[in-house]
């Protein structure tokens, strides 16, 4: 049986802001909205993938109205305005422990962040970070599940379009509960896989639909978030076929799994991402599996299974 | 001792002594029968009728029946209320009496006012306390926001009542939600009262009579909700003559038709109205906004037939029919929504007289709510339907067994059908999600006792219990889940296969110490259950908000409450003040988990989503009132706090509740200047709603995630607003024609009051201009508006 599913929920959400917000941006002025002085917080982003190191980075927090002028990440004073760079990260997965160590990345954001040269990430282990710098002793658990492979990818143009349209991921879910799954995407051009929405976040639980066989859609993600592009580069960036496969494109697919704690923080990471300023949703509270601290983020295990496919 | 103080002394006794076997031996008899409006024959409600000659009275009941039961002799038989001329009339009881009284309306033009016994003294007579009562001609003197007469922005005057603030339905009483109110039309239940986006209520006040708010010492007749209650009351149709009425505006019309089937027998009324949508969008939506190919209108139609069988029956069929539409269009056509908003409630209920002692109604009640949210979007379909159905039967008993006793028993049930948040879903590829829709339902019952018990001249207590009764039945489907929050089980339960239920007593109890002529002093003690919440996603009500029962997860809400005033008339009741204190603790109030997300209802229940915690709210209320004269109105000030503790919310740490308001003020001026000119005005002042909002930003996956700081922490800016109205009559006295004309004008000094805030991102990180800036966004600036209004 098969089943789309395409969350609209926060699609009425998102149809009630606009309309509210269009009926009403006549009414509407800037104010100073007073917020009291809070601590900075540590944010750890860590993951391990099966097959690969680990990669941590952790960045602070900055107070929400405070202008951004961009970091240069090759002055050291500046980069560690925002970024922890004086910590000990050690990683272990019960068999033995390894120390990481900072790797300059221009690919990825931050640049800067701490990485593994000896534990690859392997299904069915569990792996323990623990991160020491001055102020803070934080640890985090997490766990890689068995990988799960996709059956296959299809692609259809959108009606009333050219060239443009989503894709489709097929797999059969196996018949324990508890599965769950994150999904990334790339064209080729990327340097990175991006965590792609299928059901309105880019895990899925099979809850809804355990031991079945599964066909979910999926645009493409944009590679880099907004807040990156320069004005001058956002056509070129998002042009029109933005979140849309094109005809001709090698649509990459990595395929993860991930455990209960993983889904449970990126889930909520998400939705906090995208209700963020919406007035019309409550703050959501983001599950981060950090202990130890006053710290925000989380550090996850995936494992991988990997497909591609031309878009025709 | 003196031979002729001893003969006194005895004379004395055997006078004593003779009064007391003839008081024993004289025959009492009932004087009973109904106060009526002369001009339209509409029962009145609340009338105050006694015997000059011992004080001895009642009040009219709901349908303006009242009873006294009093020794044989002659009397002069008082019937007085504020609107109305006084009527006295010599009664000579030698044997059970039927009488009607009819009340002629006071007439400003006629002759100066008097000032006597009136409805004012009902405020220090009465053991209801936290109670007022508004009628229809009073709310229709207010300035109307849009031309549009609303009985709940008129009842958000009131001290210890807040609005839900512009763009928000309901409104709160005393630090309690909006969903705490049992708002009755006829009798039966409203879920929701106002129409969408919450501009205007669904009540036309043309087809409306009366209102009557109790904030607290609420009586045994009334349960379901923890913090007021709201009793409409429909007019009954002129039964002497036809009368049409209308209004046109800018916003909105309206007609209403009444009259006899059979004159002073049968009657009628049917009241219509509706918007015209472009009217109130234009002025806000820019051309090229991609909201332009959108529209909304509202309707709302109010039916009842009212027929006087016999001296001893009357029946009354009333319904009420509301609609709101709203369709979105983007631009390019590629996404269509609309959302369908509405209530329809219809009630039969009969009266009969058992004897002129023993007063009964019974009513059948049919209530709907429903909310239907439909978009498409390529070639995908999916709805969103979320409702309450309910049937039910109410039989009440007044029973008045001497003057100083009035009894109330009765017993009602209902059977409540909810729709939490149905989805369907379909594409062009012929999927369909899911079959059926969720439905829960659930049994509600009650009985109750109570009395109103006059002790003595200075003491007089209402006295009762409530037990209420709550049943959540199948068919459902609950979905077992383990500590990890997965599935594990699922049990199918049969109709009427009881899952849970719940047996509560409520005690109320209102008493009242008559300090002296004009002064009372009050103090009640009640506890109330609620069975039935509605569930907010958001800082900002939403037509998303969804009406959810009690179940065996989710445990009944309580309350109890205590309050304690003090009530002063002046200048022989033209001016009524009052001072009430009240304290409140609620429990197992329900709000959704953090991060409850609206497709979690599919393949589990939606109850797992929701946490349950304690509230308390206290405050002190101050209301002056002038009820008489040219010059009318009144100042109403509520100080006050609410909390809420969540063990599942801010972390456990108790925070304001999102309705906590600490100010809220009210100024109401009317002025008759004469037959042609009448002024309206309202002040309102209010302090900030609460809101929760960011403290920091992180990057995460290189997205821009919010932290935020503790839950409703911030307060909006103060919200304040001025409307003024005239009225000229166009029309001229003696003629049946009557016609004026309204300006109203809302919000005078445009104050940008907020609706909400959000945070715009302007520039880039890549170009290192960056910025979030927050933007207040207001609703209404000044907004003018012109009605004409009819009567024929």
């Amino acid at each position: 049986m098969k089943k789309h599913i395409i969350q609209f929920s926060s699609l009425l959400t998102l149809l009630l802001f606009v309309a509210g917000f269009m009926i009403l941006s006549s009414c509407e002025k800037d104010i100073t909205v007073g917020i009291p002085q809070a601590d900075k917080k540590p944010v750890v982003e860590g993951y391990i993938f099966q097959g690969e190191y680990a990669t941590v980075g952790i960045t602070w927090s900055f107070p929400f109205f405070k202008p951004l002028t961009g970091v240069d990440f090759t002055d050291p004073a500046a980069a560690q305005e925002f970024l922890v760079l004086d910590a000990l990260v050690t990683l272990s997965d019960g068999f033995s422990s390894e120390t990481l160590s900072l790797t300059f990345d221009p690919t990825s954001f931050p640049p800067i962040y701490y990485k593994g040269d000896s534990i690859l990430g392997q299904p069915g282990r569990t792996y323990t970070l623990n991160i020491k710098f001055p102020g803070y002793d934080l640890a985090a658990v997490t766990t890689i599940p068995e990988p799960v492979s996709l059956d296959s990818l299809a692609f259809k143009v959108e009606a009333g379009e050219d060239s443009l349209g989503f894709a489709r991921m097929y797999f059969q879910d196996p018949p324990a509960i508890g599965n769950i799954y994150r999904l990334y995407s790339k064209r080729p051009s990327y340097s990175n896989y991006v965590p792609t929405y299928a059901v309105g976040n880019s895990v899925i639980d099979d809850q809804a639909y355990n031991g079945q066989y599964i066909e979910f859609l999926f645009g493409r993600p944009d590679e880099r978030n907004n807040v990156f592009v320069s004005d001058t580069d956002t056509a070129e960036v998002y042009g029109d076929d933005s979140g849309y496969w094109k005809l001709g494109d090698t649509i990459m697919v990595r395929f993860c799994t991930i455990d209960r704690i993983s889904y449970d923080f990126i889930k909520t990471m998400e939705n906090a991402a995208g209700t963020s300023g919406n007035p019309f949703t409550n703050p959501t509270t983001v599950k981060s599996n950090i202990t130890g601290g006053n710290a925000l983020g989380g550090f996850c295990g995936l494992s991988v299974s990997e497909i591609q496919r031309i878009a025709q | 001792m003196h031979p002729s103080t001893m003969q006194r002394i005895f004379a004395v006794l055997a006078l004593v002594l003779v009064s007391l076997l003839s008081y024993g031996q004289t025959p009492k008899y009932t004087i009973s029968g109904y106060v009526k409006d002369n001009s339209n024959g509409e029962a009145l409600i609340g009338v105050s009728v006694y015997l000059k000659e011992n004080s001895v009275g009642v009040t009219t009941n709901t349908y303006g029946f009242f009873s006294l039961t009093v020794p044989a002799g002659t009397y002069t038989l008082v019937a007085s209320s504020i609107g109305f001329k006084t009527n006295s009339q010599s009664i000579t009881l030698d044997k059970n009496i039927s009488l009607d009284i009819e009340l002629a309306k006071n007439d400003i033009t006629v002759g100066p006012v008097t000032i006597t016994d009136d409805k004012s003294r009902e405020k220090i007579e009465s053991s209801q306390m936290s109670s007022v009562v508004l009628t229809i001609e009073e709310i229709k003197k207010l300035p109307a926001f849009m031309g549009e007469v609303d009985i709940l922005k008129s009842i958000s005057l009131l001290p210890g009542v807040q609005s839900a603030g512009e763009g928000n339905t309901g409104f709160y009483v005393r630090g309690g939600g909006p969903d705490q109110n049992l708002i009755l039309l006829d009798g039966a239940p409203v879920y929701n009262a106002s129409h969408l986006f919450g501009f205007f209520s669904v009540f036309n006040g043309d087809a409306i009579k009366s209102v009557e708010l109790i904030k607290g010492g609420m009586p045994a007749q009334y349960g379901g909700r923890l913090s007021s209650v709201l009793d409409i009351s429909m007019k009954e149709g002129n039964n002497k003559k036809f009368e049409v009425d209308g209004g046109i505006g800018l916003i909105a019309s309206r007609l209403t038709v009444q009259g006899p089937i059979k004159k002073n027998k049968v009657s009628f009324i049917v009241s219509g109205r509706r918007t015209y949508a472009d009217l109130i969008a234009k002025p806000f939506i820019r051309k090229d906004s991609p909201l332009a190919g959108s529209g909304y209108y509202f309707y709302d139609v109010n039916a009842k037939i009212n027929w006087i069988i016999g001296p001893k029956d009357r029946i009354f069929l009333s319904g009420y029919f509301g609609r709101d539409k709203f369709t979105f269009k983007n631009q390019s056509g590629s996404f269509d929504a609309g959302i369908k908003w509405g209530n329809a409630t219809a009630t039969a209920r009969w009266n009969h007289l058992y004897n002129s002692k023993l007063f009964s109604n019974l009513t059948f009640i049919f209530t709907d709510y429903n909310f239907t949210f439909d978009g498409s979007q390529s070639e995908f379909n999916f709805g969103l339907n979320s409702g309450v159905r309910d049937y039910g039967v109410k039989l009440d008993f007044n029973y008045y067994p001497t003057p100083k006793h009035t009894v109330r028993i009765g017993a009602e049930y209902t059977n409540h059908r909810y729709t939490p948040s149905s989805f369907t879903f379909s594409s062009s590829f012929g999927d369909i999600l899911p079959n059926e829709p969720i439905r829960m339902h659930t049994n509600e019952a009650a009985i109750y006792i109570g009395d109103d018990w006059e002790v003595n001249k200075l003491f007089r207590v209402n006295a009762g219990v409530r037990v209420s009764y709550f049943a959540f039945n199948g068919p459902f489907t609950r979905y077992e889940k383990n500590e990890f929050g997965q599935t594990v089980d699922t049990i199918q339960y049969k109709p009427w296969q009881r899952i849970t239920d719940y047996v509560r007593a409520e005690p109320r109890l209102s008493m009242r110490v008559k300090a002296h002529e004009n002064i009372a002093i009050k103090a009640s003690y009640t506890q109330n259950y609620q069975y039935t919440q509605l569930v907010s996603r958001a800082n900002v009500s939403l037509p998303l908000d969804v009406w959810l029962p009690t179940t065996e997860i989710t445990k009944p809400q309580f309350s109890q409450q205590v309050a304690l005033g003090y009530f002063h008339n002046f200048l022989g009741g033209m001016i009524e003040t009052s001072i009430e204190g009240y304290y409140k603790d609620m429990r197992n109030l329900v709000e959704f988990a953090d991060g409850a997300d609206p497709a979690q209802a599919i393949n589990d229940n939606i109850d797992h989503t929701l946490v349950q915690g304690r509230g308390e709210s206290y405050g002190m209320e101050v209301f002056v009132k002038k009820a008489k004269g040219k010059f009318q109105g009144w100042v109403g000030y509520t100080l006050a706090w609410a909390n809420r503790i969540f063990p599942d919310l801010n972390n456990g740490m108790s925070f304001p509740a999102k309705y906590d308001r600490r100010h809220d003020l009210s100024i109401v001026a009317t002025y008759d200047l004469n037959y042609r000119w009448q002024f309206g005005g309202i002040f309102v002042y209010a302090s900030g709603n609460t809101l929760t909002i960011p403290s920091q930003l992180y990057f995460y996956q290189g997205d821009l995630i919010t932290e935020y700081g503790p839950r409703n922490d911030y307060r909006f800016p103060a919200y304040h607003r001025l409307d003024v109205s005239v009225t000229y009559v166009t029309s001229k006295p003696e003629k049946r024609f009557k016609s004026s004309l309204t300006l109203s004008v809302y919000n005078v000094y445009s104050r940008q009051n907020p609706y909400f805030i959000y945070y715009d991102r302007e520039g880039n990180l890549a170009d290192g201009t960056f910025q979030l800036k927050a933007k207040q966004v207001s609703l209404f600036p000044v907004i003018p508006s012109l009605t004409w209004n009819f009567k024929y």
